[in-house]
């Protein structure tokens, strides 16, 4: 029993002049326990509309999909399940802590039930200092923090966050990481959708690329970078100007302060570029063997499967 | 233990808005100036008085119930804080029925708040009560919760301007429905006659919930046609409230 299986998912909608629109093309994938994995896609991919229908939000066309094994059409398989919409929005007149009451009252709980694991979220999000205080008064950050407050109030075995960490500061993004990470340790499901690469890569265990409704890759991080292309970063001082026939026209090259870098594509020319370098009285500085960043794999793929 | 969470959410949502408190307070005010109106015709004084007071608390109730109605799941779908409810282990006929009691809480607040009012005001001026009016209070309660139900259902397909103007069409036909039985009676195409008589069928006959006469004039109401009345009001009630259902079911947030 997995926490999240889908099989052929498909969802169309109807346009305003009736025309079908199909955001969902027979999507198939599972999430093992206690796994953190990315939902990735350029915007209008399907991400959150998969999201509305694992969390009973949209109606599938087709398919089928289940929450630690309970068909999605039942409502109670969201009683082990959190989620974070992007951008959460909430009931301007509670205060933070009648918010995060009221969610958890949701679930059946009594006041008196709850109340630790209240105080225990607005501490653990740094709300509390705030917890009196009416949700027009937060500031984006803090609506936020109370969002995946609000998400694991239940102490949820899966957890589905869209864009958690969109509109975050560093810092922010930072706690948000930490806290994706805390539910990892203590053995929960993860699976999120983000626009920043960087924090998938750091946190996510398996990616899986959406495209067009339709899945393009669903692997793990160590594949994906594995499988990328080298690169190699050549980094050096120059004498004169003369560095600029060495490199092929195809190559570009970057000025970091007074060091120049260039990124060789084509690995075949490493050897014959480093030593005309270095013929030439060009000071090499660095030479690196890269793999392409996530970032830069989710780029090309998402040009490639057009 | 769910719907009296969203219920009490809702009434909050109600009770903390000033809109809500600005219309008790000039339904109270109305109330205290009925005294006024009965400088119309002395010799009526006390008709005249129970009369305006039962108008009065039937008409701002009535403005509560549509306009927060109108509005009520229209803004949990506008502001999307309905993302963070249904997501929840809940039905969304445990949303819909949540919201419905949470509007009926407020209402039978304001109810309670003016029928007090008005009595201890009735009782300061001399001014004698009889049973019928606490039975036309409860029918009153009863036409609100039917209006209730109706601006729900409308907020569910259109926007909350538009759903408080066919809220106000469907309440005033609820008066007007009982001059319909006759109009039917001179159309010649069966097919219309057919039509207008699901039509009349559809209708709640909020005229016939309407015990603001008896009341004022005292006269005796039986427990048979008040048993009637009630449960006239009941099925309307539950019957916009499936229909309600329905249209939330299909929806796709």
């Amino acid at each position: 029993m997995l926490p999240v299986e889908v099989k052929n998912l498909s969802k169309t909608y109807r346009s305003n002049f009736g025309f079908p629109v199909e955001a969902l093309k027979e999507v198939s994938f599972g999430v093992d326990p206690g796994e953190i994995v990315g939902y990735l896609g350029p915007n209008g991919a399907g991400k959150t509309t998969t999201f509305k229908i694992l969390t009973g939000l949209v109606k599938h066309t087709s398919g089928e999909a289940s929450i630690e094994g309970i068909n999605i059409n039942n409502y109670k398989c969201r009683a082990s399940l959190g989620y974070l919409p992007e951008g959460p929005y909430f009931y301007e007149y509670l205060t933070g802590e009648e918010s995060l009451f009221f969610y958890a009252s949701l679930f059946g709980k009594k006041h008196a039930e709850i109340k630790n694991r209240v105080s225990f979220l607005l501490d653990r999000f740094e709300i509390s200092y705030a917890k009196d205080r009416k949700l027009q008064t937060y500031s984006k950050g803090m609506r936020q923090r109370l969002g995946f407050a609000q998400c694991i109030i239940n102490d949820p075995q899966l957890v589905i966050l869209d864009e958690p960490m969109s509109g975050l500061d560093p810092m922010g993004r930072k706690q948000f990481r930490e806290a994706i990470l805390e539910l990892k340790e203590n053995g929960k499901t993860v699976l999120l959708s983000s626009h920043i690469m960087n924090d998938i890569e750091m946190i996510c265990s398996r990616v899986v690329l959406l495209k067009s409704g339709k899945i393009i890759e669903n692997a793990t991080i160590h594949e994906i970078l594995n499988k990328s292309e080298l690169t190699t970063e050549i980094v050096f001082k120059p004498c004169d100007e003369s560095y600029k026939n060495i490199f092929p026209a195809n190559e570009k090259i970057r000025k970091v302060a007074d060091l120049y870098s260039c990124q060789l594509i084509d690995l075949s020319l490493k050897n014959e570029i480093i030593g005309k370098l270095i013929a030439m009285g060009h000071d090499i500085v660095q030479v690196n063997q890269n793999h392409k960043s996530l970032e830069e794999y989710f780029l090309d793929l998402s040009k490639d499967k057009l | 233990m769910i719907i009296y969470s969203i219920a009490k959410n809702t009434f909050k949502e109600t009770a903390r808005n000033k809109i809500f408190l600005v219309i008790l307070g000039f339904g109270a005010v109305g109330i205290l100036l009925t005294k006024i109106v009965a400088f119309i015709s002395p010799e009526t004084e006390q008709k005249m008085i129970i009369d305006f007071g039962l108008a009065t608390i039937y008409f701002f109730c009535t403005i509560i119930a549509i306009f927060n109605g109108a509005s009520l799941i229209h803004k949990d779908l506008e502001k999307r804080t309905i993302y963070t409810v249904i997501t929840k282990p809940i039905g969304r006929h445990h949303f819909l029925i949540g919201k419905f009691f949470g509007l009926i809480a407020s209402i039978s607040v304001s109810i309670i708040l003016f029928t007090i009012i008005f009595v201890l005001y009735c009782h300061f001026i001399n001014i004698e009560i009889n049973i019928t009016f606490y039975w036309a209070v409860f029918f009153i309660f009863i036409q609100i919760c039917i209006i209730s139900s109706v601006s729900i259902m409308f907020s569910l397909i259109s926007s909350p301007l538009l759903s408080a103007t066919f809220t106000i069409a469907f309440y005033m036909s609820g008066y007007w429905v009982e001059g319909l039985l006759d109009l039917i009676s001179l159309i010649k195409f069966d097919f219309f006659k057919q039509l207008m008589t699901y039509v009349y069928y559809l209708l709640p006959k909020l005229f016939y919930l309407d015990i603001k006469w008896e009341a004022s004039s005292g006269a005796d109401i039986s427990y048979e046609k008040l048993l009637y009345m009630f449960l006239h009001g009941l099925f309307y009630i539950i019957f916009f409230l499936l229909i309600s259902n329905l249209l939330l079911r299909r929806k796709s947030l």
